[in-house]
Formats: C-alpha cells, sequence, structure tokens
C-alpha cells in the first residue's frame, strides 16, 4: 500500500511525488509511465493558460493506493471527471465524511475544494481512468466570472460527498474525454484543441450545475437524505448487471419512497427514467468489455445480463449506432 | 455613398471610429446605427484570454466604403460572415480586386493589418458577423498556431481568392447562432461566448491547415463560381426548416447544372449530401429551440415541419442519440 500526502498544487511536482513514492523513473517531462511490476499506464499533465493545470490519468496500480490532499489557506478547486468501473471498493472522503463504493460504475463529474481534506482510498488493479482540472478561485473568478463565494457552488461543496453523484457523464461528456485522450503529438492544432476541450468540460459541468440549483435548493424536495436513498438505489441498480435488477417496488420498499416520488426524483438527480439509466449504463458497462478485445459479444452480452444476443446487438446499436463487433474491431 | 476610412489597432478603438463616423455614442461597448445609415447594433466583447469580438447584425440603407489602411503593427482578423440581398461587393485587399455580385455570401476570412483593404457593399445589405481580433503572439501563446507557418503565408497571399476560400457549413453556423443567442444576464456568458469563439478559431484552422501548407498543395477541387453557386443553394436549404426542402430538380435549376453534379458539387464543398446537411441542420435548430427552455418538444417538433411526432423523435434521437426529452 502507498500513501501519498499532497500539500501543493502542482501537477508536474505530482509526478515527481507519484515516482518518488513508487520508485519508478521519471524524465522530468509532462507525463509519467507508469511501468510493470508496479502496474500499466500513463498520467499526462497540461498547463493552460495562466493557472489551469490538467492530470489525465489511465493506469492499473498493483498496489492499493491512498492520496490525501490536505486542507491549505490559498483556495482551489479539483473538477474530476472519473470514469471508473470499481470492481473492489473504493473510498472518498470529505472531512469526516465517508463514500464507499464496492462493485459499481462510478462515471461522474464532481467538484472538490481544499476547504475539505479530501482522501481517496483506490485498491489494487482498479482501472483508473480520470481526467482532472485543477484551477484557484482567482481563475474561476476570472475566466468563468463565476463567485466561489455564491450560493450555488456553497451549497454544492456543502453536500460533500452527497454531492459526488448529482452529475453523471453523458455521452457529450465522453465524447470530450475521449478527444483530450486521442489528440496527436504531430498536430499543429493540439494546443487549441486540448484547450477548448477542456474549456467545454469545465462549462459543461458549471452551466448544468446552475441549472440544477432548483434540486441543490431542494425545490424538487430532494433533501440531502432523499439524495442519499437515490444514491442507494443507483448503486442497487447497477453494482451487478449479471442479476435482474430489483423491480421499482422492491425500489420504492427499500428506500421507503412511493414509487411515482422515487421515479420523478431519480429522473430528476440522474436525468434518465430508472430504466433507461439501467440500460444506458449496461450497455456503456458492455462497450467497455468489448473495447478490452478480451471479450466475445457472447462474453459481453452474458455479463450485462443478456441472454439473448440478438436483443444485445439491437440494444447495443440503438445506443451506440455502432455493432458490438465494431467495438472489438476498435480495439484491434 | 458613404465612405469610412479608418486606421485598425483593435476591434475597440475601431467601434470608436465607426461611432465618430456614425455621430452616435458607444455605451456598454456597443453602437446602435443610427437610421441614415441603416439598422442594428455593433458591439465589442473583451474576453478572458485577451481576444477581441466585434459581433454585429446590421442592414444598412446606404451605399458604404469601409477602407481599412494598412497598420503600423502586424495584427489579424478573422471573420465569420453571412450576407443577405447583396447588390454588389467589391473587395481589394492590395492591388488585387474582385467584384461579388451574388445575393447571398457565407464565408469565413482571415486577413492581415499591413494589408490595404476596402470593401463596398450596397445599400440594402443584411450583415450578421462574428469578428475576431487578434496578434501573432496572441495565437502562438493562446492557440499554439504560428504565423509563420507554410499554410498561414500560403492562404494570405492567396489575397482577394481567400474570399470563397472557406464556406460556412452547418457547424459554423451553429456556433454563430450560439453566439448571438447569449443573453447578457447569463451568469456564464463570456465563457460561453469565449469557448464557441475559440471553436470558431479552432474549426477554421482545422480546415486551413488541412488543405494548406503541403508540399503541394491539393488543387481546388471547385471553382469560385461552383462555389458560390453552392453558397446560394445552402442558403436556400437552411432557410425554412419548418417547410420541406425543395426538390433536387428544383434547386439543380436555381444552380443552372444538372442534378447529378449539384449533388457531387454540394458533398464536395459541404461534406454531407443535401437531404444529410438538411436534416441536421434541422436537428442543430431543434436543439437549439428545446435549449432555450420556451418550447416543448412538441412544439419544437411543429416548429420544424414535424407533423408526426414521433419521427421527430427518431430523427433527434438518430442525430444526438438522446431523447429531445432529455436537454
Amino acid at each position: 500500500m502507498i500513501v501519498l500526502n499532497i500539500n501543493h498544487t502542482n501537477y508536474r511536482q505530482l509526478l515527481e511525488d507519484l515516482s518518488t513514492a513508487f520508485q519508478i523513473p521519471y524524465n522530468h517531462e509532462d507525463y509519467l509511465i507508469i511501468p510493470p511490476p508496479v502496474g500499466e499506464g500513463i498520467i499526462k499533465t497540461i498547463s493552460l493558460f495562466d493557472e489551469l493545470q490538467v492530470l489525465l490519468v489511465d493506469v492499473r496500480y498493483n498496489q492499493k493506493l491512498i492520496t490525501i490532499r490536505e486542507r491549505s489557506d490559498d483556495r482551489y478547486f479539483i473538477l474530476h471527471f472519473d470514469d471508473v468501473f470499481i470492481s473492489d471498493t473504493a473510498i472518498l472522503k470529505m472531512d469526516d465524511e465517508v463514500l464507499q463504493k464496492s462493485n459499481t460504475r462510478h462515471s461522474v463529474a464532481r467538484l472538490t475544494s481544499n476547504i475539505f481534506v479530501n482522501t481517496e482510498e483506490l485498491p489494487a488493479q482498479l482501472h483508473i481512468k480520470s481526467i482532472k482540472v485543477l484551477f484557484n478561485e482567482e481563475w474561476l473568478k476570472k475566466y468563468m466570472g463565476l463567485d466561489s463565494n455564491d450560493d450555488v457552488l456553497k451549497r454544492y461543496l456543502s453536500l460533500k460527498t452527497e454531492s459526488c453523484d448529482i452529475e453523471p457523464l453523458d455521452e457529450e461528456y465522453l465524447k470530450l474525454m475521449q478527444d483530450l485522450w486521442t489528440v496527436k503529438k504531430e498536430d499543429p492544432l493540439q494546443n487549441i484543441l486540448l484547450q477548448n476541450r477542456i474549456t467545454l468540460l469545465i462549462e459543461r459541468f458549471f452551466t448544468r450545475l446552475y441549472s440544477k440549483t432548483n434540486l441543490l435548493e431542494g425545490k424538487f424536495n430532494l433533501s440531502s437524505e432523499v439524495i442519499n436513498r437515490l444514491i442507494k438505489v443507483e448503486h442497487e441498480l447497477v453494482h451487478d448487471f449479471s442479476k435482474m435488477p430489483p423491480t421499482i417496488e422492491e425500489f420504492s420498499k427499500l428506500v421507503s419512497m412511493s414509487s411515482t416520488k422515487l421515479k420523478k426524483s431519480f429522473k430528476s438527480m440522474y436525468g434518465d427514467s430508472i430504466y433507461s439509466y439501467y440500460q444506458k449504463q449496461r450497455l456503456q458497462r458492455a462497450n467497455e468489455l468489448l473495447l478490452t478485445g478480451e471479450y466475445t459479444v457472447k462474453q459481453a452480452a452474458n455479463a450485462v445480463g443478456y441472454t439473448n444476443i440478438a436483443n444485445f446487438t439491437l440494444a447495443f446499436k440503438k445506443q451506440y449506432h455502432k455493432t458490438p463487433e465494431d467495438s472489438i474491431a476498435d480495439k484491434a | 455613398m458613404f465612405k469610412f476610412s479608418y486606421q485598425y489597432c483593435n476591434h475597440v478603438e475601431y467601434l470608436y471610429d465607426l461611432a465618430k463616423f456614425a455621430g452616435v455614442k458607444v455605451k456598454d461597448n456597443t453602437i446602435q446605427l443610427p437610421a441614415s445609415l441603416g439598422s442594428g447594433y455593433v458591439k465589442v466583447a473583451e474576453l478572458a484570454n485577451g481576444l477581441q469580438v466585434l459581433i454585429n447584425e446590421c442592414v444598412i440603407n446606404e451605399d458604404v466604403t469601409f477602407y481599412r489602411q494598412p497598420a503600423v503593427d502586424e495584427s489579424y482578423t478573422l471573420r465569420f460572415d453571412e450576407v443577405k440581398n447583396l447588390k454588389k461587393l467589391t473587395l481589394r485587399i492590395d492591388e488585387d480586386q474582385m467584384f461579388e455580385d451574388e445575393e447571398i455570401h457565407s464565408g469565413a476570412l482571415l486577413t492581415n493589418s499591413l494589408s490595404d483593404i476596402s470593401y463596398t457593399a450596397t445599400a440594402g445589405t443584411e450583415d450578421r458577423c462574428i469578428n475576431i481580433y487578434f496578434t501573432a503572439e496572441w495565437l502562438k501563446i493562446n492557440a499554439g498556431i504560428s504565423a509563420a507557418d507554410e499554410a498561414f503565408k500560403q492562404y494570405l497571399s492567396l489575397k482577394t481568392a481567400t474570399f470563397n476560400f472557406e464556406v460556412l457549413n452547418f457547424e459554423y453556423r451553429a456556433l454563430m447562432e450560439e453566439i448571438f443567442e447569449i443573453k447578457d444576464d447569463h451568469p456564464m456568458q463570456k465563457v460561453m461566448l469565449q469557448n464557441r469563439v475559440m471553436l470558431l478559431l479552432e474549426k477554421f484552422f482545422r480546415s486551413l491547415y488541412s488543405r494548406l501548407g503541403h508540399h503541394n498543395p491539393t488543387k481546388a477541387l471547385v471553382n469560385d463560381a461552383s462555389i458560390k453557386q453552392m453558397m446560394k443553394v445552402e442558403s436556400i436549404l437552411v432557410s425554412n426548416l419548418s417547410a420541406p426542402p425543395p426538390t433536387i430538380p428544383v434547386l439543380a435549376r436555381t444552380a443552372m447544372m444538372s442534378e447529378t453534379k449539384l449533388k457531387n458539387l454540394f458533398k464536395t464543398v459541404y461534406g454531407l449530401s443535401l437531404y444529410e446537411y438538411y436534416q441536421k441542420n434541422r436537428m442543430l435548430k431543434a436543439r437549439q429551440l428545446l435549449r432555450l427552455k420556451k418550447y416543448t418538444v412538441k412544439e419544437a417538433g411543429m416548429a420544424l415541419g414535424f407533423k408526426n411526432l414521433s419521427y421527430f423523435t427518431i430523427a433527434y434521437k438518430k442525430e444526438f442519440n438522446s431523447l429531445p426529452s432529455e436537454i
């Protein structure tokens, strides 16, 4: 197990810290390769404008990694775009609040701030795919015209770990993230491309956050208690695709809400009805499996609960406009 | 006939010069054209990343000549224009001069401040324009693009031949529409504007780099006259999205060419077939309407001429992979 205390806001320094902690070579470039036997993958940094830093993480460590971000005086924010399938247990902590996630897809955009101590416990073998954007108060004010003391942000941050699942990543987010990963070193326009995708990610997060103010203010009667229960429902819904999901009636008993209220509040929080959310998530999971190149169409279909391959292919085509075989071919 | 002569430093100074010429006052970096000249507004936005963007939606009542004297310091303007009701446009870049007599023009144009430029537009011309001002240094630092690149130099050396170099397709149009529709009181209006402007820049330079700067630049596949015809066809195609599009035989007659030639040319210039292009525009328009939150799904569908709402939903889903209700 590796424990990393981070008390600075410099992503280059973070690469340096990681290389020391894992005892791997670092060439002082803007990327760090994680070689076997430590794990596999790459971490890249990009810095933009004056104060914005970006970390692109695509790694799997062979050991558990705990990162602790200390509280500090100069106020800064990190916007995380995580797209991770957690099979073991990962833990996110903000001060004393703990959010434990296991057997679930964690595919969300979330904003953290150093007004709290942020701890992440990432289990060994977890495939971490994440984009992190770090900026300070001044940047937020200057570039986004947003005041870090305004009600929406304060309210959002005060939700601590509950805020974590408010903004699931949809296809538009995922596409922007994909563009960041696939940019070519020799592209003369890579700079503007990176910059535009990153600012669009930030814009999307904040515009959606602000359009959800009602939700944050509880105008849909989503008290933090209800949010907690919805998180539980979401977890039950997607944590094991090989079993049939509970019915709406079962869910409504589980979280003691009427089915009408459950359906309505689930939709306002996750943007989809319970069933279409489930459907999207499991096809996304299947697509991930296929993209590894290690699964046949049949295996992937079975893994997400389809017994009939034709039905699976139909549903897959409906969502991705391509066949499952195309996904396997994409890998190759 | 008016003649407005100015020396270019930046958009803000230009706006003040223009205000003086028009005899109006600048308020919040915006001027309203006086009735003697026309109607509409011109405004300048200063973005956090240092860019200045001039936005105007105007109609002019008189023939006006804009004469831009060469500047001392080198800088660039990249403008995206959607021009209608044009009787005649005269454009001169240094000693190179051209006339345009198509009624419609929608294109992007990059110019260098060291050039001696003038253009004359006839009375009644309607122009919606987004004009970005930057220096070579800005471009290098903020976009990583060097004005010394071969593609960049080649483009500028084409002078007036660049007038029809880059046509505005639906992607440009969608970005422009989004810019025109940003509300001044939106808490994130500045960043929304900046991001769209940067996307316009990215898109323009992407096209420039893919077409110029190679050792053997791809020869222009389409001649100027054909590009003008295609602009006309495109504008007809997107002018009324609630009615069925004109048929291909009708469009072919408008463009004075055979149907096959029309279909091929359109695809070469705009990258999509006529119908795909029409449909894509409709769907973008639908999304735009829905995002305003003033229209229900049903109203948006009707506004775009769908009588059957489930066809609308299917078409929308096909385009964006999500339902219209999921905005």
